[in-house]
């Protein structure tokens, strides 16, 4: 343990990543009083400061009803992050067990864990959201449950066909001989050697989780306005490229760095795992 | 592997029975009256009772359902309400389109991606690794939509090097219909001028859809060339005197590319739905906006038809990624019996 | 190997950047328009504006919509009114074309009636129970079962089909007996009409493409389009691009503000408008607390600052997007009286009107409902939602998509407390847009209030019924003043339709403001427009 901290400790890069998602962290978190303006996180209109540019009293401009985009992209994180992590929680164990158990057993129980994913991943996303508006009210939680609906079945895939590689190596079938239980093969042997796509996977999607939950709350699932989150600032700030091009580049930029810096933690934890191994 | 394809031949139309089911009962819990919103709010009541009943939707569930299934099989997917026309009409106007643009996003893809993840693997955690951090996140920072707004205003609007919307110039008369693929039928028909055309107008649009799938292929590459690179195998290899490049093709890559080409199928059945954004940017005639338009019109039919399709690209694009994998590494084929 | 595989990417990315572009060659006159998805082409189906434009061009009707309010003669050359309000006997016009050859008879228009009714849908309703006959080739008679003093503006709205071809093109089989589909399949892509343009192409959500008809018997402007090419639901940078590129000439109504303010800032472009026939309407559900209280409604309606709702809407100094409103009627109709007190804000009028109710000191908080295909109407939420807590009254915002908004309307309990709406009159006679308050249509998203209103009921149906204009004007002054003080709803702003054009096109209805025609794409008639890019 003290040998893995000490190797994540030497590379910068990981130390960097983890700098970032705790600035992320600590700015979602403190937000109220780290902003110029909590006011204007939620509705709240002054036409007068609409659509300015960049400037002294609003480092990233204002938006098109005078609202300070600094403020709003920093109260987004705490959307943003809330929902990408729960939708990960969610589907990353869902997804990754049924694909490690379809690639290892095989046979019947891989054709119809298999065969029911190929199900789920051909319901358009919209559909989902529009069918779940209709059963019951529109809520974060509903629009949580529509992405990881949607979600698990990529992981389930990359689990499987990682696992079916894995499972041919010679160490899966030392410990079969010695007869090891299938639940430690699949958790001890098979899971870490499947780790690096799949942590990978993890990190690039923190930002398609908060790029797919903007297609939801256009339609009024998920999080709704006046409240910010950052993947319906960049697309409907899009709208206004290139003349009111701080509405959707501050909050772009914004994701970029999470992402960054979720894929430099999750390269450093990588080499832990590896080191483990 | 022919009783493995035969078996999973039988088990996908199983799937797009489900697929079926499945979306046949989600269509109609989308709020909404599909026949008020056809006829619109003026309609008078009894005309949105006639439409209703001609759309067997004041049947019970399963005589609805089984009405559908007895026109799938007569290749009859019913009539659009959104456009008035039947449904396979619609379909097969606009899928090749889609089908052009996801195509070309998905060479992209590999032709970017893998060998941007193969150079950052090689200089792991040198400045190549970091610049292909940048640019693979990049296209996970902005939705693809966005890319192509970014591009048209780079291409077409400030600097007017590309062409803007549609799939050929107003000049260019499109090939004859081979396939529908305008590229494809140029090429077939030997008519070099809409051959350029269509791949100039291909340009921006797929590049733009491409992108986040650039970046996942890259990063997934490089994870697991990286992993790869620590296996005993190819410390072998190096101590047996194989050169560089010859260990990152025969040995790091084949495994490596498992995960990615499972994504990277999945980014191309996924995105014949997930274009739409895209084709309403360069007014690219697709099935994607199509379907979108049926869904927020609940136009049942026309969003049961666009859904078997991508459930046809599914099923197929997972076949053939399942099987690839088992090419990679025949200890694959002999485990799951598909010799 | 490994760079081999780099240089083929880099070929690869090569070869698609050396393709010259194909210059697009215009030998004729072409105008490109885009409107909002699905144009619909049967001139028996949904009304939207896109579908309005295509059929006002592809079609004729026996009157038209006269630019300045009013009709005009169209298909027919004179008409005549029986004293009791329900016979109209009118005369053809002698030789008009039809595209698919012959010429326009009594036959095509009883056929046309007949289609419309039994279709039953688009603007059926308003020719329900009417009844047509030829009794000469050139000369038709309409019966009417009740008085109808709009039944003639009504018409504009009835485009001629030619039975002819109509029925050469049925579809067996179809849900009208021995009529088949009634053509509604061909009718679909084709026309079968004898207006200035033909269809060569059209698809509902891609384009059409229409080509002038040199046979039409009211002739072109000089440098009149040659062909039009409409194309649906384009995102507005890409219009902006081709705008800026001179490969687009005349934008719709539906890009944002912001865009049509640079557009208006670059050389060689004009922004044209369209007014008078279209408002913003806020409808308040009279059937949930608390907006079932009027002292609670008046208060919404004094709280709200209209004058900064009218901004947002501006385009630029001197370029609004909307005119302040007095009453029911935008200023384009029959019965607008500039008299009627306009809408203001007035904060301590709204909290007595708070304090009046019996939700006093304690109004429990209102939904506040917009539509997600509507971005502009989100910043109306947010400002609304802002006057409204400072009188005391708790509102929040949901954005609600269309299809959900038209489920919602069929019962008052799902029916959001304020719904937000554009309406645009399709016929020029106020009866197109106050018969809406009308409680048949209750349940829809014409009338989201739930107020039905004996007075109403009796007033709307009695000032149709009478032809003296004169009358009609008092009458629709009385219904407005109602509508004033119930407060059902809140015709918050008349609308100005803002499109961006260029400066080598000139449009002669848009051109000129309150010039237009009181009736949805009756200013888009493109054998009036002419294209010069040589000028």
């Amino acid at each position: 343990m003290r040998r893995a901290l000490h190797k994540f400790g030497r590379n910068p890069l990981s130390v960097v990543g983890l700098a970032i998602v705790g600035a992320i962290l600590a700015g979602a978190l403190l937000a109220p009083w780290i902003t110029p303006y909590p006011q204007h996180a939620g509705g709240f209109v002054a036409i007068a400061d609409a659509s300015m540019p960049p400037s002294a009293a609003h480092w990233f401009g204002t938006d098109t009803v005078g609202r300070d985009v600094l403020t709003r992209t920093v109260f987004a994180f705490r959307m943003s992050l809330l929902l990408s992590v729960v939708v990960l929680v969610i589907t990353v164990p869902v997804g990754v067990g049924a694909g490690l158990m379809a690639g290892y057993f095989q046979g019947w129980r891989e054709t119809v864990i298999m065969r029911v994913t190929d199900v789920f991943l051909s319901m358009p996303p919209l559909v989902l959201a529009l069918a779940i508006m209709g059963l019951m009210k529109p809520s974060l939680v509903n629009a949580m449950m529509a992405v990881a609906a949607m979600w698990w079945p990529w992981y389930a895939r990359l689990a499987y066909n990682v696992t079916r590689q894995v499972a041919t190596e010679g160490y899966v079938a030392a410990a079969e001989v010695v007869g090891a239980p299938a639940w430690h093969i699949l958790l001890r042997e098979i899971l870490p050697n499947c780790a690096p796509p799949i942590l990978t996977k993890v990190t690039l999607d923190f930002g398609f989780v908060i790029l797919i939950a903007s297609s939801l709350s256009f339609l009024g699932l998920g999080v709704q306005p006046p409240t910010p989150d950052l993947g319906s600032m960049v697309a409907e700030g899009a709208r206004y490229l290139p003349d009111l091009w701080w509405l959707a580049i501050f909050p772009g930029l914004a994701i970029l760095m999470a992402v960054v810096g979720f894929n430099l933690l999750g390269d450093g934890i990588n080499d832990l795992l590896d080191l483990e191994r | 592997m022919l009783r493995y394809l035969c078996r999973r031949f039988a088990a996908s139309l199983l799937v797009l029975v489900g697929v079926s089911l499945v979306i046949f009962t989600i269509a109609r819990v989308i709020p909404g009256d599909p026949a008020r919103i056809a006829l619109g709010p003026a309609a008078e009541e009894s005309a949105v009772a006639a439409l209703r009943a001609q759309l067997s939707l004041d049947q019970p569930f399963p005589v609805q359902y089984w009405r559908f299934a007895r026109g799938v099989l007569t290749g009859d997917l019913g009539q659009s309400l959104y456009s008035s026309r039947a449904v396979t009409t619609d379909l097969a106007q606009f899928l090749p389109a889609t089908l052009e643009l996801v195509f070309a996003a998905t060479l992209l893809m590999v032709g970017f991606g893998v060998p941007l993840g193969i150079v950052a693997a090689h200089f792991l955690d040198r400045w190549p690794d970091h610049v292909a951090r940048i640019v693979s996140l990049l296209g996970v920072a902005a939705p693809s939509f966005v890319w192509s707004i970014i591009f048209i205003l780079a291409f077409a609007y400030a600097l007017d090097l590309m062409p803007v919307i549609g799939r050929l110039g107003d000049g260019t008369v499109p090939p004859p219909r081979l396939t529908g693929l305008y590229v494809i039928d140029a090429i077939a028909a030997g008519d070099g001028r809409a051959f350029r055309d269509a791949i100039w107008h291909l340009a921006l649009p797929s590049l733009a859809l491409a992108l986040s799938g650039i970046g996942q292929a890259s990063r997934l590459t490089r994870a697991n060339m990286a992993q790869g690179y620590e296996r005993d195998y190819i410390g072998l290899a190096r101590a047996y005197g194989f050169t560089g490049g010859e260990i990152a093709l025969k040995y790091a890559l084949r495994p490596a590319l498992i995960p990615t080409l499972t994504i990277l199928g999945l980014d191309f059945a996924a995105k014949l739905g997930s274009a739409f954004l895209v084709e309403a940017v360069f007014a690219w005639p697709g099935m994607a906006r199509y379907g979108v338009n049926a869904i927020l019109a609940k136009d049942l039919n026309a969003i049961v038809g666009t859904v078997l399709v991508i459930g046809v690209g599914f099923v197929l694009v997972n076949l053939l990624i399942d099987v690839i994998v088992a090419l990679l590494d025949p200890r694959i084929r002999a485990r799951g019996g598909m010799t | 190997m490994l760079r081999r595989m780099l240089m083929l990417s880099l070929v690869g990315a090569a070869a698609l950047t050396a393709a010259p572009p194909v210059p697009a060659q215009a030998q004729q006159r072409v105008l490109r328009h885009d409107e909002a998805a699905p144009g619909r082409l049967d001139p028996s189906k949904v009304p939207d504006y896109a579908a309005a434009v295509l059929t006002m061009n592809i079609y004729d009707s026996l009157v038209e919509a006269r630019p300045g309010g009013g009709v005009m003669p169209g298909l027919a050359t004179s008409w005549t009114i029986s004293d009791d309000g329900k016979q109209y006997s009118f005369t053809l016009r002698p030789g008009v074309k039809f595209h698919h050859g012959g010429t326009v008879t009594a036959e095509d228009v009883v056929f046309t009636l007949d289609r419309t009714l039994t279709l039953n849908a688009g603007y059926a309703r308003l020719f329900k129970g009417v009844s047509v006959s030829g009794p000469e080739p050139m000369k038709v008679v309409f019966t009417l079962p009740e008085a109808n003093a709009s039944f003639l503006a009504s018409l504009v709205r009835m485009p001629i089909v030619q039975k002819s071809t109509v029925m050469g093109n049925i579809k067996p089989g179809g849900p009208y007996g021995d009529k088949g589909d009634y053509a509604e399949a061909w009718l679909a892509a084709n026309d079968a009409g004898s207006g200035a343009y033909r269809v060569t192409e059209h698809n509902p959500q891609d384009g059409s493409v229409l080509v002038k008809f040199p046979d039409y018997f009211q002739g072109f402007a000089d440098k009149a389009p040659d062909m039009v090419r409409i194309r649906y639901g384009i995102e507005a940078a890409t219009i902006r691009t081709l705008m800026s590129r001179k490969e687009f000439e005349i934008t719709s109504q539906w890009i944002p503000v912001e865009i049509k303010r640079a557009l208006a800032g670059m050389p060689g472009m004009k922004l044209v408008t369209e007014a008078g026939i279209s408002y913003f309407i806020m409808s308040m559900n009279t059937r949930r607390a608390p907006t079932d209280d009027v002292n609670i409604r008046r208060a919404i309606a004094k709280a709200i600052d209209y004058d900064t709702l009218i901004g947002m809407t501006a385009i630029g100094p001197g370029q609004p997007g909307a005119l302040p409103m007095h009453g029911a009627l935008p200023s384009g109709f029959l019965g607008y009286d500039k008299s009627l007190p306009a809408n203001a804000r007035d904060v301590p009028g709204a909290k007595a009107a708070v304090a009046a109710s019996k939700y006093a000191g304690n109004v429990p908080p209102i939904e506040l409902s917009w539509v997600a295909e509507v971005p502009l109407e989100e910043k109306f939420s947010l400002l609304i939602q802002q006057n409204l807590a400072e009188v005391g009254i708790p509102a929040t915002i949901v954005k609600t998509p269309w299809a959900l908004l038209t489920q919602q309307v069929t019962k008052p309990e799902t029916t959001p407390h304020m719904t937000q709406r554009f309406a645009i009159g399709p016929y020029p006679d106020p009866d197109a847009l106050i018969s809406q308050n009308e409680s048949r249509f209750l349940g829809t998203t014409l009338k989201m209030d739930w107020f039905a209103d004996s007075e109403l009921d009796r007033m709307i149906p009695a000032a149709r019924a009478i032809t003296d204009e004169a009358k009609r004007q008092t009458l629709y002054i009385d219904i407005q003043k109602r509508l004033l003080d119930q407060r059902p709803s809140l015709v918050a702003f008349e609308s100005v339709a803002t499109f961006a054009k260029q400066d080598y096109v000139t449009a002669p209805n848009l051109d000129a403001p309150g010039k237009g025609a009181a009736a949805i794409g009756s200013n888009w008639l493109f054998r009036t427009y002419s294209v010069d890019r040589t000028q």
